[in-house]
């Protein structure tokens, strides 16, 4: 019997919307979770995504890109790869595999609200494979990872991080609750799939699995390949639904909810990939900087995208956003090496002399700002004076990142912050930008309490181990240099001879 | 922790604010020793030779008295003070 090709029946196969009889479209679709820009019904029909794909299709495709991972997995030699690794490599997998499983995981309800309240059916159908992707990538991850967990307890963390209060977790969930999980499935979708998985994911996904490849963890740079080749798929729901919005008049609302998203998940991945990028991954393996990468696939491509799709540059783009790209990972890398002992991973300085000529040619101006920063440090460690590199001091966090408040250190010292006074409370943010999308909806973000603000309003238990009880990290969770301090020795000659 | 009042520290030099928390009895020059304590030899460097310490609300120019108390100032929790070389 002839089967009809695929192109002659999808279309009218996914055409899934019907008139209910029984309930009101508002009981059906209700706004909040569906539709609150009142778009018509013709209009979403019209949704059409790029990449279209049938459930047989589907489970064959998925299942060859499993076999062609988890057969490179189990080729190489995984555990005896890892006891070999640089220390930078193992602290880039440690971070990796403890902070993105839990956001792959929440990710798929997100698309699962999208398939049951999404009013476009061919929306619907995406979001539908969409959650079978984001099951998928935390399963993948959450098993490569667990791989090394006779390696290091760090790995555990694939699991154990959503269910602590760690300051990086709580981070993370405030920045992907707010664009996954608690707007309708219009919104979501665009802040999800076109402004945090198109404009940024690739940074994680694609930047460093060049940076894997080359330093010969085929088996990471794989599974970071295959779990992007699902997200160049069903990041796609986000531009026809953008498309649509314009149509029907919606540009100022499509604009403003790129415009926040883009803005949260940039500080997130400046601080994991820019780190991991720029400091974790071994000098010589390294393909571009973070800065480089950036470019390539933000400013270019990203960039590309939205002026095709008829948006705007978000506002920030220029005065806020660009000089963000030279700064903030470094501020950041700085804080993450400094407490280190408040996160899972272990840590490396990732600033040796060679290292850090490196940074200078990539970054110039780096010695005279946050090199003078390293330069007390570095001091520190020569004089085996480790316990001043780590602060006695807790670091003020901004209330929009969750993440330290961080500007440029040293001879062009430059670090401001804007507040709000709200209900007798004070909120501090990092930015102009992270204070505008605080202002967009106060009532949404006021009732947050970032880590610091719990530990000044007593939430945490009382004595220096405090924090970390708060945070279930006892003494032998908590991170320390990756390298025990050798990537300091590479100055002991310079100072003698000083 | 109910004795204690909490303050943004921006400290010139450093590449991030930090939280200090002091008894609001304390004088602003204890608050500056506080944070010379906490953060010279951290991460900033020594200070230059004679180098006066003054302390500002966060983006204002005009210093402040810091031979006052805390308690006198009517900041706010978590008021962000710059602590910057006098020029």
């Amino acid at each position: 019997m002839g089967m009809l090709a695929t192109r002659d029946w999808y279309d009218l196969a996914r055409q899934t919307n019907w008139t209910p009889k029984y309930v009101t479209d508002a009981d059906f679709f209700p706004p909040d979770f569906s539709d609150p820009y009142g778009v018509s019904i013709d209009m979403w029909e019209e949704f059409d995504e790029p990449y279209k794909v049938t459930y047989r299709d589907y489970v064959q495709t998925q299942r060859e890109k499993d076999v062609g991972a988890y057969s490179v997995k189990s080729a190489t030699s995984r555990s005896e790869f890892y006891r070999k690794a640089e220390p930078g490599w193992k602290s880039i997998l440690q971070f990796h595999f403890g902070s993105v499983p839990f956001v792959e995981y929440g990710s798929i309800s997100a698309f699962a609200r999208m398939t049951r309240f999404g009013k476009a059916p061919g929306m619907r159908n995406m979001a539908t494979f969409g959650s079978l992707d984001e099951t998928r990538h935390a399963q993948i991850q959450m098993f490569f990872g667990y791989e090394f967990i006779g390696e290091h307890r760090a790995f555990d963390w694939a699991q154990k991080a959503p269910n602590t209060d760690n300051w990086v977790v709580i981070s993370e969930r405030h920045c992907f609750d707010d664009v996954e999980h608690t707007r309708d499935s219009v919104s979501s979708a665009i802040m999800t799939n076109f402004a945090f998985e198109q404009g940024f994911t690739n940074l994680q996904f694609i930047a460093l699995s060049a940076d894997a490849k080359k330093y010969g963890d085929y088996s990471f740079s794989a599974m970071l390949q295959t779990v992007q080749s699902d997200e160049a798929r069903h990041s796609q729901i986000g531009e026809p639904l953008i498309e649509i919005m314009l149509r029907a008049g919606r540009k100022e609302e499509a604009q403003r909810l790129v415009d926040i998203s883009f803005w949260r998940v940039w500080k997130q991945f400046s601080a994991l990939s820019g780190v991991s990028i720029d400091y974790y991954t071994p000098l010589d393996r390294r393909e571009h900087s973070f800065k480089e990468f950036i470019d390539n696939f933000v400013c270019t491509q990203f960039l590309r995208n939205l002026n095709a799709l008829g948006l705007d540059k978000p506002w920030y783009w220029d005065d806020y956003f660009l000089p963000d790209v030279s700064a903030y990972h470094h501020a950041q890398q700085i804080g993450m090496y400094l407490y280190r002992a408040t996160q899972w991973w272990d840590a490396v300085a990732g600033v040796s002399p060679r290292e850090r000529a490196w940074l200078e040619e990539k970054y110039p101006g780096w010695t005279d700002t946050y090199g003078q920063v390293w330069d007390v440090i570095t001091e520190n460690v020569l004089a085996g004076n480790y316990d001043r590199t780590e602060p006695k001091i807790l670091p003020m966090f901004c209330n929009m990142t969750g993440l330290e408040l961080t500007g440029v250190a040293g001879k062009k010292w430059d670090v401001k912050a804007l507040h709000l006074d709200i209900d007798g409370r004070r909120y501090h943010f990092g930015s102009p930008v992270d204070k505008w999308i605080f202002e967009q909806e106060p009532d949404r973000y006021k009732g947050h309490l970032s880590f610091i603000d719990r530990f000044v309003a007593g939430l945490m238990p009382a004595g220096p181990d405090g924090p970390f009880e708060y945070m279930n990290m006892p003494a032998g969770d908590r991170g320390v240099c990756g390298d025990n301090y050798k990537w300091a020795e590479g100055y002991r000659g310079r100072a003698a001879a000083e | 922790m109910s004795e204690q009042f909490p303050l943004v520290i921006n400290f010139q030099g450093d590449y991030g604010m930090k939280l200090l928390l002091v008894d609001p009895q304390a004088t602003l020059d204890h608050v500056v020793e506080l944070a010379k304590d906490a953060l010279i030899g951290v991460v900033v460097k020594p200070l230059p030779e004679g180098t006066k310490l003054i302390v500002r609300r966060h983006g204002e120019s005009s210093p402040l008295d810091s031979s006052k108390k805390v308690a006198d100032f009517g900041f706010v929790k978590m008021e962000a003070l710059d602590i910057v070389h006098s020029v």
